[in-house]
């Protein structure tokens, strides 16, 4: 059976939309379909040369895999293969049609096994049609329709088949299976684009650059959407009361240059280990915290709150402090647990220098064009500090939009003037050089920011998109925190980050923390003894089971299923046990028999019953009994019905 | 080389052929021609459309999945009820096709479309080891690929234990309640039983992707005589022979009462033959003495130990099988000996068992483990009843001749056919038949009609 006409025309010419071959699509598919047209050249399909036919195009498409592999890279070059597979193999759809009909298989056999197969004949054309489909399917200059198109065409194919009695059924369940397709690849594309964000998540820890103390690019000036990881990799319990949102710093910058934020203060002070204990400065500070995380590559900038003393069961083989405030740890283990006593009221950072007040040239008149707009600059540091937090409360909105490809990339300047959109780097870094245009020394400090409080855990889930910017500016003596931030911003950022495998991630870290947390709470001789009673529980159901079946032996060997002379024995037994008159626990078939036959033997199916008795015990017990008699037996039983016999129920 | 690369693709493809295998039936038993296609669109869109980024294949991929999925919704309930009865001649010859008749009987009131009706026969395991032997033997023919490619040959060893090919038969409309019948053309590949498990009458969904199975269990079996050739006259010399207790074979011909005279009881004498009238009247225990009976007694020695492939087996079967089908005098008896765990000695003529009936035998005989010394103990056994004997050997070794050549010097005129494979072009040295050379053939398994018919 041969395609119906035109559908070999229409999936070329949709190869050729699909693939931006247009040209070539249409004018291949004419000629395979004008081919139907040939008459009289029947006979020029011998078998000989369609097994020659079958060689060459055999050869053709493997030659163009070959080339393609050699020429690009995979998978495109697969791709490229399988897109010009069609053209290449349409030579022998249309000697199909030359032929009419079908083609037969031997010559397909013959090409390659040198020896003739039975008479069976073949279609080439419907198979012919769903390479073509792959063929389309690796471009992409179609995509919004494609599955439509694709989806007619099958429609078109099926529907073809079937008689036109039959039609409406055909079409009704193609527009289903249509419908559940679509379904399906959408859900395939959500799947893997989870899938791999998931296996972002899970493999950042390896591949994501380490902090660096002295340089922060951010992301001010790059396109497109900021991508956000919803992994939890720190926990924090605080201790005492529980504030609503607690910010932890991992580093301050001091310079700002084109979208990069860096540090000029490079010299570090070494932290004298006094077991496991270390000590940033004098005092037990009033507040404790305990931090659980992870140290990948058992190097790291540790997230800690301003105004950290006491950093204790560390284990590390040094800490590092930068004058701006920063802490490196080296040579610890991956996961961590340590306390932290703090007393936020101290600034802990350098004294304010010349360079807390350098803007960029290039954004100078700017910041102060937007400073005299706005009346940013206060009689003092703190009137300054509020005129500018209120500034960007009341103009500025969060978004995780960058810049586009359109509008092209957004700087300072253009969130200050144009959209007052974007995410707290811009906050962060506009608010640093508004204040110090205003003649406040300000800091750009990155580092955490934990808020979203686990009951179950009770503890401080902080993942990676908590990962936040703010200034910190040195007002009328002292180094506070200015986040200008919308409070918005981690509301906004969960929604982006939020995956249909969420939770599950977030399970699956709460199990390995707790495992985490056993194994670091406990000495090795413990562990060891758990790992033993673990094993010990999952293997003993087994080790009994097999104990029991080694005592228990042939004893417990399952009884085969009933024969069906057994079965029918059964169903007479029932029959009669309705009436009271039933076999006695433990009685024997014949003993039941002979009992009922002696208490009334004048009944005619009392004897019967014992006949029966005996016919079931030759079925059941003699070796030579064949399948034929115990079937007579079954019929037997079956006849003895009310119908038959009065005395049988 | 080649037998090496045979051997080694059956012998590691064995377990994903016979695995394959299965797939394989289960998926011709749900999937009609275009559902190949569309199942074969989602296993290539499976494997190229892995990336969802990279192309559009994986849109194809979910068309061909909602296809299936809906196809097999659409073909899980048959909706058929019908009565199937097949009636199977009572023999049919290997190789040669023959049709029955089967009777379906829709039992219900709607009207069925476009039904399928095929056969089911019981298909016994292939051994590893029998799938390798049969792969190099039916390689030898073949070209590199082939040898590569070793399923086409599990699937033609798997259609040889089912033993038969039946074409599918179809029926265009089943009224409500109305019976129809179909023919179905049958091919016995192989002699011996053929087992039919049930009948597997299919209807096609809608969207003529997958087919609805009923599957009616009809268990019947049906015996496959051996191929039989005609066979040029045999021309056997050799005398009549005693035969003692030879009129108690003798029921149809002739001489049937021997009786010639009463003498007295001798110890050791059996009881059956004590003439009681004439103890009851003499008053001594007499015996009925009866004449020795001389017949023309051949025997057809049957080798059944092959050393190689099956088919010089087959070929020496369907030779025996032809020697039986040929016109004997009905004066003659002919002996049929074989191993087969244990020596049988079968005896046709004299009203003894019809050929036929050793025919029945030779369709179901198979290959023995044991010694050809087993035959050879069984025919010199019965060495002095008989007059002549025909051997159908396998090979023609040290025992075989041996054998042959004590006949001889028993004074037994000997034909001796021995069957080998078509491959095997090694000497051949008469050995004990080399006085006889008339009489010693030597047959390729292949050219087994033409051999017969050379005198």
């Amino acid at each position: 059976m041969t395609a119906s006409p035109g559908l070999l025309g229409a999936a070329l010419a949709l190869w050729g939309v699909s693939t931006g071959q247009l040209a070539v699509g249409v004018a291949l598919g004419i000629l395979l379909e004008a081919t139907r047209f040939a008459r009289g050249l029947e006979s020029a399909v011998t078998p000989r040369r369609l097994a020659w036919l079958v060689r060459l195009v055999t050869g053709a498409v493997l030659a163009n895999l070959v080339y393609e592999l050699a020429a690009g890279q995979m998978p495109q070059s697969l791709y490229a293969w399988l897109r010009w597979l069609p053209p290449l193999l349409l030579p022998i759809p249309a000697a199909q049609m030359v032929a009419g009909g079908t083609l037969p298989l031997g010559p397909f056999v013959e090409a390659f096994r040198g020896r003739a197969v039975e008479a069976r004949a073949i279609d080439t054309t419907h198979a012919f049609a769903a390479v073509t489909l792959v063929g389309a399917a690796t471009g992409n200059v179609v995509e919004p329709v494609f599955y439509a198109a694709a989806a007619i065409l099958v429609g078109w194919a099926l529907a073809a088949r079937v008689a036109r009695k039959g039609w409406a059924i055909t079409v009704a369940l193609v527009v289903a299976a249509s419908a559940l397709g679509y379904a399906i690849h959408r859900g395939l594309a959500a799947l893997q684009t989870n899938v791999e964000e998931m296996g972002a998540e899970l493999l950042a820890d390896y591949f994501s650059p380490k902090p660096d103390p002295f340089r922060e690019r951010t992301r001010i000036g790059d396109l497109g959407r900021v991508k956000l990881s919803d992994r939890v990799f720190m926990r924090v319990v605080p201790g005492g009361s529980r504030p609503r949102e607690l910010l932890l710093r991992e580093a301050s910058f001091d310079r700002y240059d084109n979208g990069e934020w860096k540090n000029t203060r490079r010299a570090f002070r070494l932290l004298q280990e006094q077991g496991e204990r270390w000590r940033l400065r004098g005092g037990d500070g009033p507040q404790q915290m305990t931090v659980r995380r992870s140290i990948p590559g058992g190097e790291g900038l540790l997230a800690l709150p301003v105004g950290a003393q006491v950093i204790d069961r560390l284990p590390a083989r040094a800490l590092e402090v930068l004058p701006i405030g920063s802490v490196r740890a080296k040579g610890t283990p991956r996961f961590v647990a340590f306390d932290i006593a703090y007393d936020e009221r101290l600034a802990d950072d350098a004294p304010a220098g010349r360079e807390d007040l350098e803007t960029p040239q290039l954004l100078a008149s700017l910041l102060d064009q937007v400073i005299a707009r706005e009346g940013l600059k206060g009689v003092s540091g703190e009137q300054t500090r509020r005129a500018v937090e209120r500034y960007f409360a009341s103009r500025f909105a969060y978004s995780l939009t960058m810049g586009d490809t359109k509008s092209g990339a957004r700087g300072i300047a253009e969130f200050l003037l144009r959209d007052h959109k974007g995410h707290c780097e811009y906050f962060a870094t506009a608010t640093v050089l508004l204040l110090r245009r205003a003649g406040i020394p300000a800091r750009y400090t990155v580092g955490y920011s934990a808020q979203e409080y686990s009951d179950r855990e009770r503890a401080f889930l902080v993942r990676h998109r908590h990962g936040h910017a703010w200034a910190r500016a040195f007002v009328d003596g002292r180094w506070i925190t200015v986040d200008t931030t919308p409070a918005r911003w981690a509301e906004n950022e969960r929604e982006a980050a939020r995956s249909s495998l969420g939770p599950l991630m977030d399970w699956v870290s709460w199990l390995s923390d707790r495992v985490l947390q056993s194994w670091m709470s406990h000495s090795a001789r413990q562990l060891a003894l758990a790992a033993a009673t673990g094993f010990a529980l999952l293997v003993a159901p087994f080790a009994i089971r097999l104990l029991l079946r080694r005592l228990g032996g042939r004893s417990r060997t399952k009884a085969g299923p009933a024969s069906p002379a057994t079965l029918a024995w059964r169903s007479l037994e029932k029959r009669l046990a309705k009436r009271g008159l039933g076999p006695r626990p433990g009685e024997t078939a014949r003993a039941w028999a002979q009992r009922l036959h002696a208490e009334s033997p004048s009944e005619p199916w009392r004897a019967k019953l014992l006949e029966l008795a005996q016919a079931y015990y030759r079925v059941r017990f003699d070796p030579a009994a064949t399948a034929h008699s115990e079937r007579e037996f079954v019929d037997a039983i079956a006849s003895a019905k009310p119908g038959s016999d009065p005395g049988f129920i | 080389v080649r037998e090496l690369v045979s051997t080694s693709v059956a012998r590691l493809g064995a377990p994903m052929f016979s695995r394959l295998y299965r797939y394989d039936r289960a998926l011709r038993r749900k999937l009609t021609p275009a559902g190949w296609v569309v199942a074969a669109l989602l296993v290539a869109c499976a494997v190229f459309g892995l990336n969802t980024k990279d192309s559009l294949i994986y849109q194809l991929f979910g068309l061909a999945f909602g296809l299936l999925a809906v196809a097999l919704v659409a073909s899980a309930r048959t909706r058929l009820r019908l009565a199937v009865k097949r009636s199977l001649p009572p023999v049919v010859t290997t190789g040669i096709p023959f049709e029955y008749e089967m009777r379906i009987e829709n039992l219900r009131d709607t009207v069925h479309e476009a039904l399928r009706v095929e056969e089911v026969l019981a298909v016994p395991r292939a051994s590893h080891r029998e799938f390798v032997s049969y792969k190099v033997r039916e390689d030898r023919s073949r070209n590199l690929f082939d040898r590569l490619v070793g399923y086409p040959r599990w699937v033609s060893l798997m259609q040889l234990k089912a033993g038969a090919r039946i074409e599918p038969a179809a029926i265009e409309a089943l009224g409500a309640r109305a019976a129809k019948s179909v023919r179905l053309h049958c091919v016995a590949l192989r002699r011996g039983e053929l087992r039919f498990e049930a009948v597997r009458i299919a209807r096609v969904e809608p969207l003529g992707l997958m087919k609805a199975n009923l599957r009616v269990r009809l268990p019947e079996t049906l015996l496959v005589m051996p191929r039989v050739y005609p066979v040029a006259p045999l021309a056997l010399p050799g005398s009549r022979r005693l035969q003692p207790g030879g009129v108690a074979f003798a029921g149809r011909v002739g001489d049937a009462e021997e009786f010639v005279s009463l003498r007295d009881y001798r110890p050791g004498d059996t009881p059956r033959r004590i003439h009681w009238k004439a103890w009851a009247r003499t008053g001594r225990p007499v015996v009925k003495q009866y004449r020795d009976e001389y017949f023309v007694r051949h025997a057809l020695l049957l080798d059944t130990f092959p050393s190689g492939d099956a088919a010089p087996f087959e070929a020496a079967v369907s030779l025996a099988a032809s020697l039986l089908m040929m016109p004997h005098s009905s004066e003659t008896l002919l002996d049929l000996v074989f191993v087969e765990r244990r020596a049988y000695t079968l005896t046709q003529g004299r009203g003894l068992g019809a050929a036929a009936d050793l025919l029945r035998v030779l369709a179901t005989v198979t290959p023995s483990a044991g010694a050809f010394t087993d035959l050879a103990e069984a025919a010199l056994l019965n060495a002095p009843r008989i007059s002549a004997a025909i051997c159908v050997v396998l090979s023609w070794d040290a025992p075989r001749r041996e054998l042959v050549a004590r006949l001889r010097g028993m004074g037994i005129p000997v034909r001796v056919w021995w069957v080998r494979d078509e491959g095997d072009t090694s000497g051949v040295d008469p050995g004990p038949m080399a006085s006889d050379p008339k009489n010693f053939r030597v047959v390729d398994a292949a050219n087994l009609e033409r051999e017969l018919l050379r005198p």
